[in-house]
């Protein structure tokens, strides 16, 4: 009562409403949300005082929800300052609490700052039973995706499926599989994309091919734990040397078991460079920067020059380590 | 040509013709008159092409009366001169409609703008008035940073804000001393409509 006394009083809505823009206009996300939340006149105000999609939106739907607005350079968590009282023990108790929650407070985000969603991720194990009302409430949401991913231990084909459908217009994709056992393939053949990341064990993702690997179009593709051989390898390499697969692709990772470089190479013109030919591969993209010193030069049919190295496995000893793969086109 | 190069010419200072300051009157509505510099006046769009439409010469703004603000005081047009004056030949910004707004408030707009809320209240209707759009960028500022911190609650009672009952109340209230037939018909209308009636007429 006694801070009440002391709040300062000013009279907003007696300044002209093109001044009360311009004063709206300098809070942030979190000061927004909670301006509009006084009243309906207000939550107008703030509709009216926004342009079209200001922020980033980012969106996780896991054990706790998460709610991110990106501004520039700063991040905003949209969720913990609004979670209602005793949320946090309810969250515990009641998974669908926490869903049924998260998709409304997205939807009024959404509607008061005139924003779509524009990173959508989920883990699967947090999600299990919930993921079906997740999907379908996502689809009927406004979104303009840069980044989607899936994620977890708990990955089951239909899931993914439907993951894919909802998310198919994304710049960047990540899949990071990490269940224990087998799932039936899903069709993830011809995806197009700027960025395609394949993650987890390497039995949790046997049911991806290389030829499906070759369908893809994007400009980055990281691939982890595969098990492919050197002679797969090989006519991955001719073939994107000579421009028939994955022409965009500038950056490329992959963790295999360690190749014999006389196979790898099999057919191909290789330029060993010397250590002390340092070069730095920046992309903006996902942000990369890579220092190459040396590594193998070789030519796509177009000219372009390409760079490629195996880096050592991190155990030497064992035998199912895998060694990373990395490439670039300059 | 390199500047080494350059031919060097002797110049007489005494020679070169001085630009003289102009300094404009302005009067307040409480009758309080103040001096402003041509350069400062630039900060207003208002009054610079005010100025400009009257073309007074040096003699004219000795001679001719004070020219008249008539809806800002004394107290208030101090303030605003006083920072017209502080960033007289600064560049005007464009506003790129980013949200939030980068802006910063300086140490001197910061003390400037040490004062009562009241007086911060006629200080931006001053800034809008007369088009001085970075004073209305720091003074807008000044009044969003109130927000920091505060529960919507807060923020109703920090910016006088009405709730969603009061704005009701205010709306029936305006429609019934605009047209007191109106609302009876209304009234009518909301009955009939829970007696179950189909039609109004």
């Amino acid at each position: 009562m006694e801070l009440c006394k002391k709040l300062p009083k000013f009279p907003l809505l007696f300044l002209p409403i093109i001044v009360i823009e311009n004063a709206l206009r300098n809070l942030n996300p979190i000061e927004l949300i909670k301006f509009s939340q006084i009243s309906k006149r207000c939550l107008k105000m703030i509709k009216y005082s926004t342009r079209k999609n200001p922020f980033k939106i980012i969106v996780t739907f896991s054990h706790s929800p998460q709610i991110r607005i990106k501004s520039g350079h700063d991040f905003y968590n949209m969720a913990r300052p609004f979670f209602p009282e005793d949320f946090d023990v309810n969250l515990d108790k009641y998974g669908c609490v926490r869903i049924l929650w998260s998709a409304n407070w997205i939807e009024y985000i959404l509607d008061a700052l005139n924003c779509k969603i524009n990173d959508f991720s989920i883990r699967s194990e947090e999600c299990l039973y919930s993921f079906p009302f997740i999907i379908d409430w996502f689809s009927t949401m406004k979104h303009c995706l840069e980044f989607a991913a899936f994620e977890g231990q708990a990955i089951i084909s239909e899931h993914l499926k439907l993951f894919l459908e909802a998310c198919k217009t994304t710049r960047g994709l990540v899949l990071s599989l990490y269940q224990s056992y087998e799932i039936l393939p899903v069709d993830i053949n011809s995806l197009k994309m700027d960025y395609i990341g394949l993650s987890g064990r390497t039995q949790s993702l046997n049911w991806i091919t290389l030829n499906t690997i070759m369908s893809f179009d994007c400009i980055d593709l990281k691939l982890g734990e595969f098990v492919f051989a050197e002679t797969e390898m090989n006519l991955f390499l001719k073939d994107f040397l000579k421009g028939r697969i994955l022409p965009r692709m500038k950056n490329f990772w992959i963790e295999l078991l360690p190749m014999n470089f006389q196979l790898l190479t099999d057919g191909i013109e290789a330029n060993q460079r010397e250590k002390t030919v340092v070069r730095e591969y920046v992309h903006k993209y996902p942000m990369l920067s890579i220092t190459f010193r040396g590594r193998t030069d070789v030519h796509k049919e177009s000219g372009e020059l390409v760079t490629f190295e195996q880096s050592p496995p991190p155990s030497p000893f064992d035998p199912n380590c895998k060694a990373r793969f990395r490439m670039v086109v300059w | 040509m390199s500047v080494e190069n350059a031919p060097v010419v002797d110049v007489d200072e005494a020679a070169i013709p001085v630009e003289k300051k102009m300094y404009y009157r302005f009067e307040s509505n409480d009758k309080k008159e103040f001096r402003v510099s041509e350069l400062a006046i630039q900060q207003s769009e208002t009054l610079n092409r005010l100025v400009e439409a009257m073309g007074y010469t040096s003699e004219d703004v000795e001679n001719k009366p004070a020219i008249a603000i008539e809806n800002i005081d004394g107290k208030t047009l101090k303030l605003v001169f006083q920072w017209c004056e502080h960033h007289k030949g600064e560049a005007i910004p464009v506003d790129d409609g980013s949200v939030p707004k980068i802006v910063e408030i300086p140490e001197f707009d910061a003390k400037l703008m040490d004062i009562d809320n009241g007086l911060l209240f006629k200080l931006i209707w001053a800034a809008d008035y007369l088009n001085i759009v970075q004073l209305l960028n720091v003074s807008c500022k000044k009044v969003a940073n109130m927000a920091q911190g505060k529960t919507p609650a807060q923020l109703r009672r920090v910016y006088l804000l009405p709730s969603d009952e009061e704005d009701e109340a205010a709306k029936r209230a305006a429609q019934e001393a605009q047209d007191p037939r109106a609302r009876e018909v209304e009234e009518e209308f909301e009955e009939r409509k829970r007696q179950g009636g189909n039609s109004f007429f």
